[in-house]
């Protein structure tokens, strides 16, 4: 099965998460920043990444993002933006004017049964 | 608010003498006043003499202070000795203790010094201890709320807290106040000098005494005694003055009581330092409001 | 959400951000509560002109108040950290000062009294001054209680000679952080630049675009907050002032 990164610097979060996609069979691995996320990610070559907007900075998960997008090895990698944020409910919001390269978005706090479909569309787009 | 004539600048100048006068005053108010005038020893005060020398034990000082003052009696351990109690406590406020010295086993006995640097007057922050005009320190339990500083200060160890309430510190200072009730009232002078039936204890005029002490010196070192006199100029000058025959540390008393300076040093440095800090803060805070609300506009700011 | 000024036409957009949970708040407002309590009481044992309230009965019920409120003001860290371990944790880490912080110091002036904003150079999630704040609160707070609690039930227990100690450092506490409160209040609520503060202290969000100048370390990163200021001091700088 896929192996999901779940990128979070609240360790609740990961706990839950990882349990649900454990049990639908899914390989999970983790990190709590941007930094430690793009190293992971290079070296454990996930096929999605569900990503926190806020961690060690508010626009962590933006900058992650953005570089995936300019490194050919991630480009790739269907990325779910996971967010706390208030205000921010298009799903196309901008923030602070910045154009955000990802895939999906989904608020916290999370329903398991949304989530694990939306990863399921992004995994099918990507394969297909 | 643009038509603003040029006296924009005596409208700062008036402000900032306004403030400065203000800040000042914060400081000055809070500072401990120096008019509350030092105590002196002077000769006219009243004091008591203590010459051990003549003194025979028989405690009916301890007993007439118990008496006057209503206090109760305390229940000590039947141990045997003759210290009973074995110390001044918020019940006990004169005592008969044995001491020892190169003259051997002798009786002494302590009370209040009724100190001119009175650490306990210094630190209290209700005023229920004062300086009696006659130069003792009187006590006001009207006052005093229980807080406990004049038990901590005191060089002597005297004063003592009567705690009803540990909790929530319902206390009462509680130490020999010379009888104060009897002089304000005229009845006479401290019970326990009045009662002494040897003349070891005696009050009067602290001149009168000091005369009396130093004679009484005089004739005990010609008899080869180390006598000396204690209270003379210690702590300002005590108005309980004793006869000691050795050593003050050997009664347990500091030959130079230190706490008085660091009570004053608390009171009047410190603390007056602190109220500059306020004014200093408060005069900053309303300088910076005033010069901020002209210098930054409202509609730069994000 | 959206803000549109009574008689004018433009409107404003602000992004929320959270920054503070309800936990925080509560304490902090509690805090605020206890702490107000504790500097009168006693400031009543401290200034002279205010003696007539520290004595006889009035003055057991002045002490009686200070105790009270010294039990929740001492125990609330303690709480805070029983349900919000991590959040304390984090908060003590972004207290902690660093090199950057002198830069703050020097851009005081400039910012804070001419409002010139390309002055100060980016900040993390507490800016300089407020780190001096929680800091100076958090010191006071374990000396508070450190001298607090033997001043309470040591006398007759400790040395003399330690308890006149414990007075002495027990006043310095409360000038150093009554002065810090009083900075503290006239920032919080009456400096126009620092508006948000107390917005996020009552409702836990703080306004994005807010962020984005007084705290960008925490908003864009550290790299990317550097790069924004020298941006903005160069456009300043050929602007010939603001």
């Amino acid at each position: 099965m896929a192996k999901i990164l779940v990128v979070d610097d609240d360790p609740d979060f990961v706990g839950l998460t990882r349990r649900i996609l454990q049990r639908k069979g899914y390989e999970v691995v983790t990190a709590a920043s941007g930094q430690q996320a793009l190293k992971v990610m290079r070296k454990e070559k996930p096929d999605l990444v569900l990503l926190d907007i806020m961690m060690s900075y508010i626009l962590d998960g933006l900058d992650v993002s953005r570089e995936m997008a300019q490194d050919p090895e991630l480009k790739d990698v269907p990325v779910i933006m996971v967010t706390s944020l208030t205000g921010a409910r298009a799903e196309a919001a901008q923030l602070s004017g910045e154009y955000i390269p990802v895939d999906e978005w989904i608020h916290k706090p999370i329903d398991p049964d949304r989530l694990l479909a939306r990863i399921e569309e992004a995994l099918k787009g990507k394969a297909g | 608010m643009n038509n603003r004539p040029s006296p924009k600048l005596a409208i700062h100048r008036r402000e900032f003498l306004g403030l400065s006068a203000l800040g000042l005053g914060i400081s000055l108010v809070g500072a401990r006043a120096a008019a509350a005038a030092p105590s002196v020893a002077s000769p006219d005060n009243v004091a008591i003499l203590y010459d051990p020398v003549k003194c025979v034990g028989c405690k009916a000082c301890q007993m007439a202070c118990k008496r006057w003052n209503k206090l109760p009696n305390e229940s000590t351990d039947p141990l045997g000795i003759y210290e009973s109690p074995r110390d001044l406590s918020a019940i006990t406020w004169n005592i008969i203790k044995l001491r020892r010295t190169e003259v051997g086993w002798h009786f002494f006995n302590y009370q209040c010094m009724h100190c001119t640097d009175a650490a306990c007057v210094e630190v209290c922050p209700t005023r229920a201890l004062f300086h009696d005009p006659l130069g003792f320190v009187a006590l006001d339990r009207q006052k005093c709320n229980g807080c406990g500083y004049c038990t901590q200060f005191c060089p002597y160890g005297v004063p003592h807290l009567q705690v009803a309430n540990l909790l929530t510190g319902e206390a009462k200072s509680a130490k020999c106040t010379f009888c104060q009730d009897r002089l304000w009232s005229g009845i006479g002078g401290p019970s326990c000098a009045e009662v002494c039936p040897v003349g070891a204890l005696v009050w009067g005029k602290r001149g009168d005494l000091l005369d009396r002490a130093r004679a009484r010196v005089a004739e005990l070192q010609a008899q080869g005694l180390n006598a000396r006199i204690y209270g003379e100029n210690e702590a300002g000058g005590l108005r309980r003055l004793s006869i000691l025959l050795g050593e003050p540390e050997e009664y347990g008393l500091p030959s130079v009581p230190k706490t008085p300076a660091f009570a004053r040093a608390w009171q009047r440095i410190i603390q007056p330092l602190g109220n500059v800090a306020f004014g200093a803060a408060l005069l900053g805070i309303l300088g910076a409001f005033l010069f901020v609300r002209r210098k930054i506009r409202m509609e730069e700011v994000k | 959400m959206t803000v549109q000024l009574k008689g004018r036409p433009e409107v404003i957009q602000i992004q929320w951000i959270p920054k503070y949970t309800t936990l925080e708040r509560a304490a902090h407002w509690i805090h605020t509560a206890t702490f107000v309590p504790l500097a009168i009481t006693g400031m009543i044992l401290y200034f002279p002109f205010l003696e007539p309230l520290a004595q006889g009965e009035a003055g057991l019920f002045i002490r009686l108040v200070h105790r009270v409120a010294a039990v929740i003001f001492g125990l609330l860290p303690i709480v805070y950290f029983i349900f919000e371990p991590r959040r304390l944790l984090m908060n003590i880490r972004e207290f902690l000062p660093n090199k950057e912080d002198l830069g703050w110091l020097k851009a005081t002036p400039a910012y804070y009294l001419l409002g010139r904003h390309e002055a100060m150079p980016p900040q993390g999630r507490f800016n300089a001054g407020e780190k001096m704040n929680g800091l100076v609160m958090i010191v006071a707070w374990a000396v508070f209680g450190i001298t607090g609690v033997p001043m309470w039930f040591g006398k007759g227990v400790i040395p003399p000679e330690i308890f006149r100690w414990l007075v002495v450092f027990h006043d310095l506490a409360m000038i150093v952080s009554v002065c810090m409160f009083l900075v503290h209040l006239y920032l919080a609520v009456a400096h126009p630049l620092m508006w948000a503060g107390l917005v996020s202290m009552r409702f836990g969000v703080t306004s994005a675009e807010y962020a984005m100048e007084h705290h960008a370390k925490w908003y864009y990163g550290p790299k990317r907050a550097m790069e924004i200021w020298e941006a903005k001091k160069r456009e300043a700088a050929h602007k010939g002032g603001h």
